[in-house]
């Protein structure tokens, strides 16, 4: 067992890079920018339920969901299905962490679309009418976005001895 | 919030049973998603929540906006002063000019009021107004939406029309504390009914989700809409109040296949530019008063004067026929 007083939790990292992802999503870009903004909050989740450093990472999905979608004031529920069904979808159908870099990257921009079509198809179920329909450029930035995330994160975590869940168990 | 914390650091004994619930909790989560997607569009039931949270997240919206400010800032600070001085100016003299229309203005209101008291129909009153600056876009590409700073503390309401100097805008869609949501006319679910100013035509305009373009519908292909033609809000609906200018036809499009014609017309406000707007309402007291008032009773004179006309139509009416009978 490692010794728990130099190691620190996964939220030192995780808060934080949440909150500056939730920022860079509702901040204003200009419009060629803000209609292809990359999903980085459902990277971050990715990243820590990849990496076993949460274990709740649905919950979490769940409850950033929620925050996204009232404060973009889109009809509540439609972020918490997308990121939510996203994380699920990588962590549980894919042995996710062992594929090399560029199949992650693959993974994610097909996961990306597909949630996001399913998305657009319950939004227009619900009642919400939607004409412009633009989901593969911002399928393909979020994937390419992806080796920059795990990067950072990777170091964020080697910085401040972040715990794995593997490593709390042996 | 706290309790979540915990338990997401909270370590598990065996990751591979954590594993194998996943399918269950995804399951869960979904329910929770979809059922709360149906209460909030379908009914209102979590409207008052939405509308403290929303209201307790508007440091949130301000802080997203943090980025433009700056810069509009900056940008200000590094103004020269000639280009300063030629603003000042030109604004001056923008002044000036509005200044004497104004004066005109006011002959033609008092000169509006009293040809409309001849005609018998109730005067439009003025309606109260409201400065407002834009502070957020809705983020989301498909909704076409603005958040401005303006809620119900200063007794704004759902249903508001807004404008700019150019032209309308939209209406408020959903008011909270301090900040509200206005729906652009250019929403794929915000109709406005117009009146073409040269023809008098009336239609729906219904916004495309495109920022440069509304379509109107089911107007005949034989009614007089033509290129180039404005088209006013008509006043029909009673949200928006008449005469304000909305677009610009840009396309009327006939072919023989189609029942209707396909008319585009362009906004006059560029919804994606826009800084400051107006929100005003139809003051309640006046609303009703016009809705009271009633078309005064025509004169002594004027009802002699019809009783008259139908005495001597009856009059004709008869001496042909006695003539007929002579005949």
């Amino acid at each position: 067992m490692i010794n728990k007083e130099k190691n620190s939790s996964a939220l030192i990292v995780l808060i934080p890079s949440l909150l500056v992802a939730l920022i860079l999503q509702i901040v204003h870009l200009p419009t060629f920018l803000s209609d292809n903004r990359p999903d980085l909050l459902t990277l971050i989740i990715l990243y820590f339920s990849m990496t076993n450093r949460i274990k709740l990472s649905l919950e979490l999905a769940f409850f950033v969901g929620l925050t996204v979608d009232l404060i973009t004031g889109s009809p509540l529920g439609i972020h918490v299905f997308t990121i939510a069904l996203q994380v699920y979808l990588i962590s549980s159908q894919f042995n996710f962490a062992k594929y090399k870099i560029y199949q992650q990257v693959l993974i994610v921009a097909i996961v990306n679309l597909v949630t996001n079509c399913i998305g657009y198809w319950l939004e227009h179920l619900i009642g919400q009418r939607y004409y412009e329909i633009n989901f593969l450029y911002p399928a393909l930035i979020t994937a390419l976005c992806w080796p920059l995330i795990y990067l950072v994160l990777q170091i964020l975590c080697a910085t401040f001895s972040v715990v794995t869940e593997k490593d709390n168990i042996d | 919030m706290e309790i979540l914390l915990v338990s997401l650091g909270l370590d598990l004994k065996n990751s591979d049973q954590q594993n194998s619930y996943i399918h269950y909790r995804f399951a869960i989560i979904i329910v929770l998603a979809v059922s709360l997607m149906a209460l909030d569009v379908r009914s209102k039931v979590l409207s008052n929540f939405r509308y403290y949270v929303e209201s307790a997240l508007y440091p949130v919206l301000v802080f997203a906006d943090s980025p433009h400010y700056v810069s509009k800032l900056v940008s200000s600070q590094f103004k020269s002063h000639s280009e300063l001085l030629k603003e000042n100016e030109q604004l001056s003299t923008e002044n000036f000019m509005q200044r004497a229309d104004i004066l005109r203005l006011k002959d033609l209101e008092s000169e509006n009021a009293a040809l409309r008291r001849l005609l018998n129909s109730p005067v439009r009153k003025d309606t109260q107004r409201l400065f407002a600056e834009v502070i957020d876009v809705d983020v989301d590409p498909f909704l076409r939406r603005v958040i401005v700073n303006r809620g119900t503390e200063s007794s704004v309401h759902e249903g508001m029309p807004v404008i700019t100097d150019v032209g309308l805008v939209g209406q408020v869609m959903n008011v909270n504390y301090n900040y509200s949501r206005v729906l652009l006319l250019t929403d794929p679910s915000c109709s406005i009914p117009v009146i073409d100013a040269r023809s008098n035509v009336r239609a729906i305009a219904t916004g495309t989700g495109s920022q440069a373009e509304i379509e109107i519908n089911n107007v005949a292909r034989s009614a007089d809409i033509k290129k180039g033609d404005l088209l006013l809000t008509s006043g029909i609906g009673g949200v928006y109040p008449r005469g304000y200018p909305v677009a610009t036809v840009t396309s009327v499009g006939i072919s023989d296949s189609q029942p209707f014609a396909s008319i585009k017309a362009k906004p006059l406000v560029d919804t994606d530019k826009m800084r400051f707007v107006l929100m005003f309402w139809n003051n309640d007291s006046s609303y009703n008063d016009n809705f009271n008032e009633k078309a005064k009773p025509l004169t002594d004179n004027k009802v002699i004067l019809h009783q008259q006309k139908v005495k001597d139509l009856i009059k004709t009416l008869s001496v042909k026929e006695r003539k007929e009978a002579h005949d």
